[in-house]
């Protein structure tokens, strides 16, 4: 019986095996990328590490509007953080820490900027309250008289922000709250780094955030 | 201690004031996280619903149960938290308005109690 020859297999030219190659690390990246911004921003979060923060409207503790954009231009960095509220044990001891390392922030040129649900005029309370505690943790009674707290603490309390960034969790008591999340930007807005905490103590430590 | 081991000592605690724990039992390990959490900064188990001075003298009143806690049974079936409520309110199965304050805001005007 007479067998046809084999078809000799067609040969790859050292081009296309390259270009085959560079497809699949950049494939490779990008899939990297791509999980990595769902691990640390959550799976409902809207809000990505290399994107602009939105425009977000917020009130300080008198009730003035004021615009996140409007006070990046003060530092280097700025580090955003949403806790889920004044109520909150662990939003209370994390602001104590950024109360304690503030000096190691002011020192690299960056500022502290603290975001929850609570309606403005508990801000005040919940600044002294934090004050007072830091100062009786380090007994730092020599503060000078009149020495404000030197995180700035912001009201979303139309939670528009926590909306819009998609990182509210349903709290039985106090209706949404922010889940307990981190942002670097820069002066321009972007975002260099984020965290989304899992649960009320997730929240990341003072050194991680000095570190970016 | 962790929640859940306060858990059952705080459901007898409950039972023994004609009260139970509320029936979302993932709600109520969360509150005695808070719970436990302030013990551990303040040494007392004051209000996780609130805010703490941290001063055992002032807090006294929000140490849970907190003071206000029997009238907001009586008048809404379940304290400020949600943590202790009436056993008619755990039957009911519709939507609950969050308890309103009843602490005073102002610090003069909080009861002063005995130690």
């Amino acid at each position: 019986m007479n067998r046809s020859p084999r078809p000799l297999p067609a040969r790859r030219s050292p081009c296309s095996a390259a270009a085959g190659l560079i497809l699949l690390a950049l494939l490779l990246s990008l899939i990297a990328c791509s999980s990595l911004s769902l691990l640390d921003s959550g799976p409902h979060a809207r809000v990505y590490t290399g994107q602009k923060i939105p425009e977000l409207q917020l009130r300080d503790a008198r009730g003035e509007a004021i615009r996140l954009p409007s006070l990046l231009d003060r530092a280097k960095k700025t580090v955003v953080v949403f806790y889920r509220g004044y109520w909150c044990p662990y939003s209370q001891e994390q602001l104590l820490v950024l109360r304690t390392r503030w000096p190691d922030f002011q020192a690299r040129g960056g500022q502290i900027v603290a975001i929850s649900a609570d309606d403005p005029p508990m801000l005040a309370e919940f600044a002294y309250t934090i004050e007072k505690e830091y100062r009786s943790r380090t007994q730092e009674s020599s503060a000078p008289e009149g020495t404000e707290f030197p995180i700035l603490l912001l009201s979303d309390s139309s939670r528009e922000a926590i909306r819009k960034l998609g990182i509210g969790e349903d709290h039985p008591r106090f209706g949404l709250i922010a889940r307990p999340t981190t942002l670097i930007l820069d002066r321009e807005g972007t975002i260099l780094w984020l965290q989304v905490g899992k649960s009320a103590s997730d929240y990341p430590s003072a050194d991680t955030l000095l570190r970016h | 201690m962790s929640p859940q081991e306060l858990y059952p000592i705080l459901e007898r605690y409950a039972r023994s004031q004609g009260i139970q724990l509320n029936r979302d039992r993932e709600l109520v390990l969360a509150i005695l996280e808070g719970l436990l959490q302030n013990e551990k900064r303040y040494g007392y188990r004051s209000c996780p619903c609130r805010l703490a001075s941290g001063i055992r003298e002032e807090d006294q009143d929000i140490i849970c149960p907190c003071l206000y806690s029997k009238a907001d049974l009586s008048q809404h079936g379940s304290c400020y938290c949600g943590l202790y409520v009436t056993p008619a309110w755990n039957q009911d199965q519709g939507d609950k308005p969050p308890v309103p304050e009843r602490r005073p805001s102002r610090k003069g005007e909080r009861p002063q109690l005995s130690k």
